[in-house]
């Protein structure tokens, strides 16, 4: 069994996404239950992280990765700052949660379960996928892709927002946080689309293993905030498929995708949120404003009794920009509300002066240098999907045809 | 007031409105990971100023009443010193309150019997 693992966890790795995901998924079905379990119990660094093997088992093994993680940390002497950060941590996330279940005698109690993640490197910056609800039961499936500055460290606050989602889509949702790429550190790192473009293929291979584990009707949203919605666009550039795909303050995808339907086939949707007075969507740092796009629908963020400004408030509790984004998740379209604001009315909302299009004009300045540094100190490579993996941008193409000098546009052009 | 303490204030609240919706059940508190950085300027950076809290309780064993649910709770939250407002979309009742800061968000469901009460303290530090 062993071997046979081993050249099964070897071949998959040179398989499209989708079918190394069904032959994982058929091996681990053709198995004795007890087979499949000793596998995680003995080979949880391949069985934690292999997209398409069962869930249950994922979970298993990647509680044994914490485990020796935390072990070994503690056991490793006198630690620098860094890791007694670590460590504290890997011992948050040992740390059983509590759902609340039902009794023999009809009483709600309290019922403790450890964590659920689907894929964790305990090393370095940290990565995890963490799955809150039950994924092989939902009728609705949240993936969170959060954005820059985040590590193992700032899990908390991410899962924070993935509960805050899931309660908001309602009975029947998983939210799964995935936090499965190296998101940049600082505004430099995340000048670069170099870890987007890198997630891309990693994003793909994990909704691959997704697609094995959900209940065939469950509909599937993609959610991307920031950074994290340029990793979003990148999977769906390379393959992913779901249902719906929500973006909040977006830098841009790349600058060659002005509509939706660049990067969302049909009949998936693109639903979009842009807040008044988010700097980061009207930098458009790596591509147009996805608000901008004809083809999206663009949600509102504001109501009358919460307001939601800037760049990060997009989850905050009861906010109409929370709860457009549970309407999406669990499918009650004709729910959400609209707006059509212009990013010169926001900003002046904002602060009582326009500056969104003095900083869209120097982020476009930033933008070019950045593109001359890039290209005197690195090489130039192509992906499949034609974008270029250094952080370099591409020629702009719309609908197949190279357009020169189409790619940064004013907001309001072609809509 | 210290980030501790408004957290206290919060998960006390949540857990009397919880437990006046439904009398005969001990809520849960199924998430409190303690203090986060709602993102100061990008994800994840700079001071933790915000604590998230979630309690569930319902009866389990009667058809759910959502629309009974988020009445007591906006009773209970107005009882409480909270400004309230309840509405229903397509079968999701809810009940929005503020109070200094605070916000809690209370979901009832006619296909679940759980009730959930999400709250946020304000920003502190």
């Amino acid at each position: 069994m062993a071997d046979e693992f081993e050249l099964l966890v070897r071949r998959v790795q040179e398989l499209p996404a989708e079918v190394a995901a069904y032959e994982v998924r058929s091996y681990f079905d053709s198995l004795a239950p007890g087979d499949a379990s000793r596998l995680a119990e003995t080979r949880p660094d391949e069985v934690g992280s292999l997209d398409g093997a069962p869930a249950a088992l994922r979970y298993r093994a990647n509680h044994l990765r914490l485990v020796d993680a935390r072990d070994r940390l503690r056991d490793a002497g006198p630690l620098a700052e860094h890791e007694r950060k670590r460590l504290e941590t890997l011992d948050e996330l040992l740390t059983p949660v509590a759902h609340a279940e039902v009794d023999a005698s009809g009483k709600v109690v309290e019922v403790l379960r450890d964590r659920q993640f689907l894929s964790l490197q305990p090393e370095g910056q940290g990565r995890a996928v963490e799955v809150l609800g039950e994924l092989d039961r939902a009728r609705n499936v949240a993936v969170l892709v959060p954005g820059m500055g985040n590590s193992l460290e700032t899990l908390r606050g991410q899962v924070d927002r993935a509960d805050l989602i899931r309660h908001e889509a309602g009975p029947g949702t998983a939210a799964v946080l995935w936090l499965d790429y190296d998101s940049p550190q600082g505004l430099r790192e995340a000048a670069s689309k170099r870890a987007a473009i890198q997630a891309g293929p990693a994003l793909r291979r994990f909704m691959a293993g997704l697609e094995t584990e959900r209940l065939p009707e469950a509909s599937v949203t993609l959610v991307g905030h920031s950074y994290g919605s340029d990793v979003v666009g990148q999977g769906m550039l390379q393959g992913v498929r779901v249902d719906r795909v929500v973006l909040t303050g977006s830098p841009g995808i790349t600058k060659f995708v002005n509509q939706a339907s660049d990067f969302v086939p049909p009949p998936t949707r693109l639903y979009v949120e842009r807040a008044p007075g988010d700097y980061v969507s009207y930098s458009e740092w790596h591509g147009p404003d996805p608000a901008t796009f004809p083809d999206a629908i663009r949600m509102a963020t504001n109501d009358e009794t919460v307001s939601v400004h800037w760049h990060n408030e997009y989850y905050r509790q009861n906010s109409e920009a929370l709860r457009n984004i549970g309407r999406v998740v669990r499918g009650d379209l004709a729910h959400i509300t609209t707006t059509d604001t212009t990013r010169a009315h926001e900003s002046k909302l904002a602060l009582g002066i326009s500056w969104a299009d003095p900083l869209n004009n120097a982020a476009a300045v930033a933008s070019k240098v950045y593109d001359g540094v890039v290209s005197l100190t690195k090489r130039n490579h192509t992906s499949a999907a034609g974008v270029a993996t250094d952080g370099s941008r591409p020629s702009p193409v719309v609908r197949g045809t190279a357009v020169p000098g189409a790619g940064r546009r004013s907001e309001g052009q072609g809509r | 007031m210290t980030l501790t303490e408004a957290r206290e204030v919060l998960r006390t609240e949540l857990l009397a409105v919880a437990a006046a919706v439904v009398p005969g059940q001990t809520p849960v508190v199924t998430h409190d990971p303690g203090p986060v950085n709602p993102g100061a300027l990008f994800d994840g950076r700079g001071p933790a100023t915000i604590c998230s809290i979630t309690v569930e309780t319902g009866e389990p064993t009667a058809q759910p009443d959502p629309d009974a649910a988020v009445s007591a709770a906006a009773a209970a939250l107005a009882d409480r010193g909270w400004t309230t407002s309840v509405a229903t979309e397509d079968g999701h009742h809810r009940v929005s309150a503020s109070r200094d800061g605070y916000a809690i968000a209370v979901h009832a469901w006619p296909t679940d019997w759980r009730i959930t009460f999400t709250g946020d303290t304000p920003a502190i530090g």
